[in-house]
């Protein structure tokens, strides 16, 4: 296979380079002349398409593919420009291929890159001679998101959901955790491409899915467990039982909070259950290897009224518990709560010098204190040494 | 829990990573977030290109206060400095902190981030007031420094020596915070206290509160450097922490100048012995100095690799 002579007319140059721009790297006599190369150069010439064969024909391109249709008699740039495919990996295909159908992904690339929608796009490549590979409806708006709804895999060269493929609903939940966009807007517009989803979106999933309202983390995502206080809130605030809540988060692809669910929750539950114990998000979640930490119990104590062990028995009920090696104080004291804000060991650690020192400095108790505190709340410290007695200066902040 | 994380909170505000293909109407307000600017590592990712295209049309960039940069623009393969924020400094007219180098492990080993030459950042941000970077290699900082810069931070496993000491040398009028993670000569670190001497000097930076020489092998040389350096007396709080601090150097700071008049003492990380960590917090703490001790570490007696001290910083590699 030779190379193809240089052309010296401009027009000529830019009808066999391989970019359409009149520069090297040139078509090759022997390789097939893409469709797509010959309507986007029709357009760019101002030509018709017929013309634009005859003309390479004459320049030695024996090997110009067919639509398997008749040539349009003009094309308009707008029009050709649906048949190149741009991105990070159209080096290894520049154009769609006219003898294939054009596969979902292939469609929705064209629709992102040229900003039209996806039934626009339909419809003008198949008035080309294109063949879709689905016959359904399509969006009639544009969302430059679409093609990375459709992503299965991104690694290597990618894979992507076709015409009419069923989607599960953990990729429902991934592909919106890497737009950053609801899930439920995910679902909607999947749905709207002809993918079949494993269960009917439904306004009401909107609020079920909406974690909270820190930008990046506003939904649930694929794998995540709602907590509790999410599942009780959603029910109090929809009239759904929480069975009906939890059931409907399964379908659309999270997990089972685990523990119980109250059938009537007490307005203390929604205290308890949340992290600044002011009945709100963010709420607790289970944590299944260490446990409840003991701070959470007398703040709830404090805020509820009830007793430490009343806190840990309700919790306990609800799911979570309590390291077997706690001691449990019988009321819950302010100074506990400061001392406990300090430690992050859990009871599954011990507790050593430096974690003692720095309780110390930042309550203001002796080390000597806050050890014989610590130990008494059921805390292990090794460390064989004489804490001492004398206090900081500085105040707890 | 690893000290290299992707950043959560810049200058004050959640970072929040501008989405591949975003959507304008799904994007928080302008000067709510610190944008976070990352994409995908492969080929079916969107681009660098149309990204910051689809950034810079999607937010009101004048209203843009911290940008956070991870990948292509620092990443091992492709480290490159934002040219395309050059191009709109005109547009960013109310950016006030940068952060250079977001990457994790997983993304990029610390040791491999570029930062390079950054006398054309500065010069064309001259409303900076935060600027924080992680990596190392290439960095050089102009000795001209920046008059408006009150907080500059450098994570690095391997910070080159002559770019510490040209921030120790730089005209930095504003400065309140300096944090400098120094790293180890293996990865390209090597700072001794000596490069540093204009800083300990308290020399072009008269408004430092904060200083942090961290990360550091050569903790305790850095310690008894700051026993008796003239920059300290102007601190409020002083670190010293990830590196491999030890009754030596501890010695020497305790035995130098006064200290009462610190805030905060971090020398987190260390490899402290018990009675010098009781003699630390009983002569600082009651003064009103507050401490901070945890992360001891244990020196590995039987290591092969460094025979000389068992002792490891806590970002290297």
């Amino acid at each position: 296979m030779s190379d193809a002579p240089t052309a010296h007319d401009p027009e000529d140059a830019l009808l066999t380079s391989r970019d359409l721009n009149g520069e090297r790297p040139v078509l090759k006599p022997g390789e097939q002349v893409p469709y797509g190369h010959v309507l986007y150069a029709a357009a760019l010439l101002g030509r018709s398409p017929a013309e634009v064969v005859t003309r390479l024909t004459a320049l030695g391109y024996a090997d110009i593919q067919d639509a398997g249709c008749p040539l349009p008699e003009a094309v308009a740039l707008d029009d050709a420009a649906l048949t190149r495919r741009e991105g990070r990996d159209s080096f290894l295909q520049r154009w769609i291929d006219v003898t294939s159908p054009v596969s979902l992904r292939q469609l929705l690339e064209t629709a992102e890159h040229t900003g039209r929608a996806p039934a626009d796009v339909g419809r003008r490549l198949t008035a080309l001679g294109y063949r879709l590979g689905g016959t359904g409806p399509l969006p009639g708006t544009p969302d430059p998101r679409d093609v990375m709804l459709i992503r299965t895999d991104a690694r290597g060269y990618g894979s992507w959901l076709d015409w009419g493929d069923e989607v599960s609903a953990g990729h429902v939940l991934g592909a919106a955790d890497v737009l950053s966009c609801s899930p439920h807007a995910a679902a909607v517009r999947l749905a709207s491409l002809g993918l079949r989803l494993p269960y009917t979106p439904e306004p009401g999933d909107e609020r079920l899915l909406r974690a909270g309202d820190t930008p990046g983390a506003r939904w649930f995502g694929r794998y995540m467990e709602p907590p509790l206080g999410h599942i009780l809130t959603a029910a109090r605030e929809t009239g759904r039982s929480a069975r009906d809540i939890v059931d409907r988060l399964k379908v659309l692809g999270l997990g089972a909070p685990g523990g119980s669910l109250p059938e009537a929750p007490e307005d203390d539950d929604f205290v308890i259950l949340s992290e600044n114990v002011d009945g709100r998000a963010p709420w607790l979640r289970r944590n299944t290897a260490v446990g409840l930490r003991m701070e959470h119990l007398l703040r709830a104590s404090r805020v509820t009224g009830r007793g430490p062990a009343e806190i840990t028995a309700r919790l306990t009920e609800l799911g979570h518990f309590l390291h077997g090696d706690a001691k449990l104080p019988g009321t819950a004291d302010e100074a506990d709560i400061r001392l406990l804000e300090t430690v992050d060991r859990s009871y599954r650690h011990t507790v050593h010098l430096e974690h003692v020192l720095r309780s110390a400095g930042l309550t203001g108790r002796s080390p000597a204190d806050v050890a014989a505190r610590l130990t008494e709340l059921g805390f292990t410290l090794p460390d064989e040494v004489e804490y001492p007695d004398v206090r900081g200066a500085t105040a707890a902040s | 829990m690893s000290y290299v994380q992707h950043v959560e909170q810049f200058h004050g505000l959640p970072a929040f990573t501008f989405p591949p293909y975003a959507n304008p109407a799904d994007l928080p307000d302008t000067d709510a977030v610190a944008w976070r600017l990352h994409c995908g590592p492969y080929t079916t990712d969107e681009g660098s290109g149309s990204y910051w295209k689809r950034f810079t049309e999607s937010v009101e960039l004048e209203k843009v206060r911290a940008l956070i940069f991870g990948s292509p623009w620092y990443d091992g393969d492709a480290g490159r400095s934002p040219d395309e924020l050059l191009g709109l400094r005109s547009r960013f007219t109310g950016l006030e902190a940068l952060f250079l180098g977001d990457l994790e492990d997983e993304e990029a080993m610390i040791s491999t981030i570029c930062l390079g030459g950054l006398t054309e950042l500065l010069e064309a941000f001259p409303g900076l007031r935060e600027l924080a970077m992680r990596g190392g290699e290439g960095l050089e900082f102009p000795v001209t420094g920046h008059e408006g810069l009150r907080v500059l931070r450098i994570e690095s496993g391997g910070l080159p020596r002559e770019a510490a000491a040209q921030i120790a040398a730089a005209s930095l009028p504003s400065l309140e915070h300096l944090e400098l993670w120094l790293g180890d000569d293996w990865y390209g670190g090597g700072t001794r206290a000596e490069d540093l001497a204009p800083l300990l000097a308290c020399t072009g930076k008269p408004a430092l509160r904060h200083l942090g020489l961290q990360n550091s092998p050569v903790q305790d040389e850095l310690a008894a450097a700051l026993a008796s350096a003239p920059v300290v007396g102007g601190l409020t709080s002083l670190s010293l922490s990830m590196g491999t601090l030890g009754d030596e150097g501890a010695e020497a700071l305790l035995s130098g100048q006064p200290l009462s008049h610190l805030r905060e003492l971090d020398l987190s990380h260390h490899y402290l012995s018990q009675d010098m960590m009781l003699r630390i917090w009983t002569e600082l703490e009651p003064q009103g100095v507050r401490v901070n001790l945890t992360g001891r570490q244990e020196e590995d007696a039987d290591d092969g690799w460094d025979e000389e001290s068992g002792r490891y910083i806590a970002v290297s590699e």
